[in-house]
């Protein structure tokens, strides 16, 4: 089941207080809040929200650390609140900003839509970097055992199935993984050379 | 040799491949401050062929104005990426020595006069190996993001999910060390509430005393990401443990660790007690330079497991010194004194000059004292010839200026400019005044 729980960092009461009126009969829920940075960190690391809503101004470190780490770290996605002022700032900084952001003053349904789209979007390059980070790995053990077999095929004059199905049985016998297995040929070949 | 051995040509090809956009070029002041000239990857090359110049009277106790154009000169082997900005043009560092306009090395930089204390040791044939281990305090901060002492330990927050902030804030800390090249050995929440310690794996002094410099760095950005202020104030709350910095030192002849001796007196060897004998002798001269700070005596009080009397046991958990019990490669002497507002350039530096003190004129230390000193009344101290620490910055500083070998160590320079400085940090001290000054006498009187 879906949870919706939001944090706010938000430090002007009347902000703070027409956000969580606009959530109030909406399915999300709003986890806490917190008034400056370093207590938005300390909490949010804490309590896990689905999302961070963060202000622009927030004090001490501003709003844009606060959606970095919480990114960064992984913890969730972020939707940033800019005033008009500050989105073009938003527009020059072009590449360097990455952040959902919704411009002050927003409407109970823009804001809902906006925390919906930055939820799904979440959800889905989440998804996409696990896959990523995956085939990184499966390419980088292919590319070991390819290593690993050229190794054995050139010193032991072996034919290619030959090499791999020698692998597969050390693999076997001792319990340990392929790349394992690759990765030591690699360092006693680079090592007697 | 825990990191792997950059050559500028290395840094300039990681640089781009790693698409580096912003580097540091770090060095730090005699006080032990880190501070950073920063350049964007277009001036890397400049910077390796050691063209970067800075204002050198910018920078506390380094020079007068008239004599400001300093060259920082970096240690391709030094080069690391931050781990923290994955997203954003990367940043990376590189440590620098300071030198002169005229291609000599500086003498205020902390830096050089570790490297010469250690071309000292390499003209006697020893190499210094150290491992540190370091103590911090993670506290909250108020609304305004100012430091408080209060500990995340007794914050009680929520029913929500007991999770230890200063426990991840921690474990964080480890991973990025690692990213950047260090091996970790051990890492815990030590005696007192939001109280951690991180040690990491012994290496040439050199290389230790960069490393404990970015340790620091390391602690200080991970903690303020976890939304936690780290300090390493020595003793920021009264009635509980004080961070020290324990020096793990020993001394290598050929790659052979010279202090283990299997036929030895307790498996050591004659220079391991040479050694010792002149880390006694001048503990007293070196510690405003292992304990630089006004709150680093209220640390070395009886009761809280820091040294206070000049002795040392094989068998005591807090002398001064302390043999732990491995012996082979792993032989080593720890002094644990220190704190980690030391600058760690010129403490390791007093340690080994103090040391091979102790080699070339032979000098015995006292016998080890295994029986609680801190149990023993003065007469009994004295009877044993216990001497102590000095009790303060200012006694520190009368010690230390009676001490030749210090100042040969430090230099001229530094030894002046960090005399000046302390005489006045300790001047600002005593005319303040305190709480407790106005708590006791205030209604009294």
């Amino acid at each position: 089941m879906d949870r919706k729980n939001i944090f706010i960092a938000e430090h002007e009461p009347k902000e703070l207080e027409k956000m969580r009126q606009y959530i109030a009969d909406s399915e999300y829920t709003i986890l806490d809040y917190a008034a400056d940075g370093p207590n938005a960190i300390r909490q949010i690391r804490t309590v896990h929200p689905d999302l961070v809503v963060v202000d622009f101004d927030l004090p001490v470190t501003g709003g844009l650390e606060i959606a970095k780490i919480a990114e960064e770290d992984h913890i969730a996605p972020a939707l940033v609140i800019v005033s008009m002022s500050q989105s073009a700032f938003v527009d020059i900084s072009g590449e360097q900003w990455d952040f959902a952001y919704i411009t002050k003053p927003f409407s109970k349904t823009e804001f809902l839509q906006a925390i919906h789209l930055v939820t799904i979007s979440y959800k889905r390059i989440t998804k996409l970097e696990e896959e990523v980070a995956k085939l990184k790995n499966d390419l980088e053990i292919r590319k070991d055992i390819e290593k690993a077999k050229g190794i054995l095929m050139d010193v032991l004059k072996l034919s290619e199935k030959e090499a791999f199905r020698k692998m597969q049985k050390q693999s076997m016998d001792k319990g340990i993984p392929m790349r394992e297995i690759a990765k030591a040929i690699i360092l006693t070949y680079e090592t007697q050379k | 040799m825990n990191m792997p051995k950059y050559s500028k040509e290395d840094v300039m090809r990681i640089a781009v491949e790693q698409d580096v956009m912003f580097i540091r070029l770090q060095f730090t002041d005699i006080f032990g401050v880190l501070k950073n000239v920063a350049i964007t990857v277009n001036e890397l090359d400049k910077a390796l062929n050691n063209e970067i110049m800075f204002d050198g009277s910018s920078i506390e106790g380094f020079v007068r104005i008239e004599e400001s154009d300093m060259y920082l000169r970096p240690d391709p082997s030094s080069f690391a990426i931050f781990p923290w900005r994955p997203n954003e043009g990367k940043v990376a560092r590189l440590i620098c020595d300071v030198y002169n306009t005229d291609g000599t090395p500086f003498k205020g930089c902390p830096r050089n006069v570790l490297r010469r204390a250690l071309d000292e040791a390499a003209k006697m044939g020893y190499g210094m190996s150290v491992g540190p281990e370091c103590e911090f305090f993670l506290f909250l901060t108020d609304s305004e993001g100012k430091p408080t002492t209060i500990t995340h330990d007794d914050a009680s927050y929520f029913d929500l999910a007991p999770v230890d902030l200063g426990e991840d804030a921690r474990r964080d800390m480890c991973l990025t060390l690692q990213q950047m090249g260090f091996e970790i050995e051990a890492s815990h929440h030590e005696v007192a509430p939001g109280q951690h310690e991180i040690d990491f794996k012994y290496d040439d002094a050199l290389e230790t005393a960069d490393k404990i410099m970015t340790f620091k760095m390391v602690v200080r950005t991970i903690a303020k990401r976890h939304g936690l202020h780290a300090t390493f104030m020595p003793k920021p709350v009264y009635g509980i443990n004080g961070s020290g910095m324990h020096v793990n030192q020993s001394l290598s002849k050929d790659g052979k660790n010279i202090f283990d001796d299997p036929e030895g007196l307790l498996g050591l060897s004659q220079e391991a007690y040479y050694y010792i004998g002149g880390l006694m002798k001048h503990a007293k001269a070196m510690a405003a330079i292992t304990n630089p700070t006004v709150n680093s005596y209220k640390r070395l009080v009886p009761g809280y497991e820091a040294p206070v009397y000049i002795a040392w046991s094989p068998k005591n958990r807090s002398p001064l010194i302390r043999v732990p019990a491995k012996r082979g490669a792993a032989t080593r002497i720890e002094l644990r004194n220190p704190d980690p507002t030391a600058n760690p350039y010129l403490a390791l530096a007093v340690m080994l000059m103090a040391g091979l003190d102790g080699i070339k004129n032979k000098i015995e230390p006292a016998s080890a004292v295994d029986k609680n000193i801190f149990d023993m009344s003065e007469e009994i101290r004295a009877g044993y010839g216990i001497d102590s620490l000095p009790g303060s910055l200012e006694e520190a500083l009368v010690e230390m200026q009676k001490d030749q070998l210090m100042r040969e160590t430090l230099g001229e320079h530094v030894y002046t400019k960090y005399i000046e400085a302390k005489k006045l940090e300790w001047d600002e001290y005593r005319t303040q005044i305190s709480k407790w000054e106005i708590d006791r006498y205030i209604s009294q009187f």
